[in-house]
């Protein structure tokens, strides 16, 4: 079998399936009878032309948009650009001494969130990090609906601001990606979000990160043994809210998806967070030069140090070298030059040496210089005087 | 032809400004800053409490809230009940309440140290509690207090921050997409030239007094033998008490907050800089943090993740 190379798909014609189906690897599996424009309409899809678009156009013209609302909102969801991130898993126990919770979230953080964050490594750092938090209280009081205690989405948004003091806001300035496991207190299970007649126990904010309930058994409230929760169900929906934060395309809308059943990413699915990724860090870039150099126009005063200047010499060649690499469909190296491109540019715009001589107009000149130097020139001045008497008695001898 | 592309446009025009006026953001930040020191200017540092209290009744966590205090008050050995900083002299209310985090302090509060911070050019040793680590995202609250005259406002005793410097600010933040929205806040001396020179777009602007007007404070504490609040800041923390995390109160009603009869001075409002309806935008925008969230009903399935 022949092995596709990055960033491309294969398209195979069989009759062992019925439907369009994306595969695990970079194949795409179709009928023989399928529709020409079917075809074309599902690779769209899935090389996400749509979103990759409304990424640059929102990017560069701040309020433009794509007209397709599930693109906009997978867009407002991802968290912000940036080379590092921190990932913070924060277990909140409000009442620990009822309810002992024996659970050691290094090890589900190892096996299921680690490979993902391994076939990342390109795109960007995430360091994770875990935390116990204990008698916290839910500000909201959740009402009973027949047997299980509901949390309405309408109150479910006033549970993340009061808990957010708490989390700590850290000492990086990196993004910073919370995932939050709220044991329920015994006098509330079960306890669940709600919304539309359906119950979850999960729920997401956009740039944010995620909030999950964890309800124990009845029987570790009671009595005193400790209560063991259950690795795969509390990593589920971090892996499901991690994808959506970070931006992987969700395709089971519109395809039916070979299971894969692994937390990691489908080789199209990597391909496509590379591209996004490249867009967004290669706009960013020209955002940023752009607007350093309508800075330098405006303000002739500015001083550009040598640093300053051969970042942006170096980021706009690495930006060259984006489009350049793009043009011959090599990602890797795209993504490599555009995250170059995007780091020296952030670099020169926020050097500190940018404002030292910034606001310095010609009317603060004069205030500044003349009551400086009028007191120092006025011997200089009168003695002009006698240095002219002097020169004349000197010559005329 | 012509006429169709000139249709199209309008339409699309007309469609992109509803899409403007839907958007919302994601999270927010507050920038409280007091720019001057000394005794005397006690209700300077009480003005900034104020607000800074109310952000944090509302829901913005200490590391979203950059707060700059020129002096300290609560420590200083003049103030008769120390730690204390009251609104009012029947003292029912310390704005100092027992859990400030001050992030510029004394002499640290200079024009350079806050237009660095708004531009984000700061030495790269700079503490996280220093950064505004905002995104095109972010709506921030801006609110300064100090002595100020026509277009500068005094930091310290030093030097002076002009509306040009500011609005310049403002515009490169809008270019490095560093906010979403801003409500900018100001109780100084002729505080509405502050905002005269905006040009960037999304800036709702409000000033406790037009150009030619001065600011008043509202009343003395014989106690503590100074005045201790200004009068706008005074009625505006009078409204924000009102406020909780749930009420849908507008902007619209805020900028109300100081009819003349109070506030003597005239309270000066700029809204073409921002394109949405202020009746329709709750309070909780700028002044509170309410995250917007979704439930997560369809989960991977993960379960056969190899060990």
């Amino acid at each position: 079998m022949v092995l596709t190379p990055l960033g491309s798909l294969q398209l195979i014609e069989t009759t062992s399936v019925d439907d369009i189906i994306a595969g695990i690897g970079r194949n795409i599996y179709f009928p023989p009878n399928t529709d020409i424009k079917l075809l074309m309409d599902s690779l769209k899809r899935l090389l996400q032309t749509d979103a990759l678009s409304d990424s640059m156009i929102s990017m560069l013209n701040p309020g433009n948009h794509s007209d397709d609302q599930q693109v906009v909102t997978e867009r407002q969801r991802r968290v912000r650009p940036s080379s590092d991130y921190n990932v913070l898993l924060t277990v909140v126990n409000p009442e620990p001494e009822k309810l002992h919770v024996s659970w050691k979230p290094e090890i589900p953080l190892n096996r299921y969130l680690q490979p993902l964050l391994d076939q990342l490594k390109l795109i960007s750092n995430f360091s994770v990090q875990s935390q116990w938090l204990y008698l916290i209280d839910l500000v909201q009081k959740p009402p009973k609906l027949n047997t299980t205690f509901v949390l309405d989405k309408n109150h479910a948004q006033y549970i993340i601001t009061p808990l957010e003091k708490k989390l700590g806001s850290g000492v990086s300035r990196n993004p910073c990606i919370h995932f939050v496991v709220y044991v329920t207190p015994c006098s509330y299970i079960p306890l669940y979000f709600h919304e539309n007649n359906q119950l979850t126990t999960a729920m997401m904010s956009a740039r944010w990160g995620g909030v999950q309930i964890l309800n124990a058994n009845e029987m570790s409230c009671n009595e005193s043994v400790s209560f063991i929760p259950d690795d795969l169900s509390i990593m589920t929906p971090i892996i499901t809210q991690f994808h959506s934060l970070i931006g992987v395309p969700n395709m089971s809308n519109y395809m039916s998806l070979m299971p894969l059943k692994s937390s990691t990413l489908r080789k199209w699915q990597l391909d496509s967070m590379y591209r996004l990724k490249i867009i967004e860090q290669y706009t960013n870039t020209r955002i940023t030069l752009t607007s350093l150099s309508r800075l330098l126009g405006e303000i002739s005063n500015i001083v550009i140090i040598e640093e300053v200047g051969k970042a942006v010499t170096e980021s706009v060649e690495a930006a060259i070298k984006v489009l350049q690499c793009i043009e011959k469909g090599q990602l890797e190296e795209a993504l490599e030059y555009s995250k170059i491109a995007f780091e020296t540019s952030e670099f020169a715009f926020t050097h500190p040496s940018l404002l030292a001589l910034l606001y310095f107009p010609d009317d603060q000149k004069y205030a500044v210089y003349i009551p400086l130097f009028l007191p120092v020139m006025i011997p200089v001045l009168m003695s002009l005087k006698g240095v002219k008497n002097w020169i004349q008695l000197k010559y005329k001898i | 032809m012509k006429s169709y592309f000139l249709l199209s446009f309008l339409v699309c025009a007309n469609f992109l400004n509803i899409n403007v006026c839907q958007a919302n953001h994601s999270n927010n930040w507050a920038v409280l800053v007091d720019t001057s020191r000394f005794w005397f200017n006690y209700r300077h540092v009480a003005n900034v409490l104020s607000i800074y209290r109310s952000v944090k009744r509302l829901g913005i966590p200490d590391s979203q809230i950059i707060l700059m205090v020129a002096d300290d008050m609560a420590c200083n050995p003049r103030n008769p009940s120390p730690a204390t900083v009251f609104n009012n002299a029947d003292q029912q209310l310390n704005v100092y309440g027992d859990d400030v985090e001050v992030d510029f302090r004394g002499y640290e509060v200079t024009v350079e140290n806050f237009v660095r911070l708004l531009t984000g050019r700061l030495p790269p040793d700079t503490p996280r509690s220093k950064q505004l680590l905002t995104d095109e995202g972010s709506n921030i609250l801006i609110y300064l207090t100090g002595h100020g005259g026509d277009g500068f406002l005094k930091f310290q005793d030093s030097e002076e921050v002009t509306s040009q410097e500011l609005a310049d600010a403002l515009e490169q933040m809008w270019q490095k997409r560093r906010y979403h929205e801003i409500f900018f806040m100001i109780d100084t001396c002729q505080a509405s030239s502050m905002y005269e020179k905006f040009y960037s777009p999304n800036i709702l602007a409000m000033a406790s007094s037009l150009v030619g007007e001065d600011s008043l404070s509202h009343h003395v504490d014989p106690a503590i033998g100074v005045y201790i609040i200004d009068r706008y800041t005074f009625y505006a923390l009078k409204f924000l008490e009102n406020v909780k995390l749930k009420s849908r109160i507008s902007m619209k009603s805020f900028l109300g907050v100081c009819p003349k009869q109070d506030c003597i001075s005239t309270v000066g409002v700029r809204i073409d800089l921002f394109h949405r309806d202020l009746a329709k935008v709750p309070i909780t925008d700028f002044f509170g943090s309410v995250r917007p969230v979704e439930l997560t009903f369809d989960f991977l399935d993960i379960s056969n993740t190899p060990l």
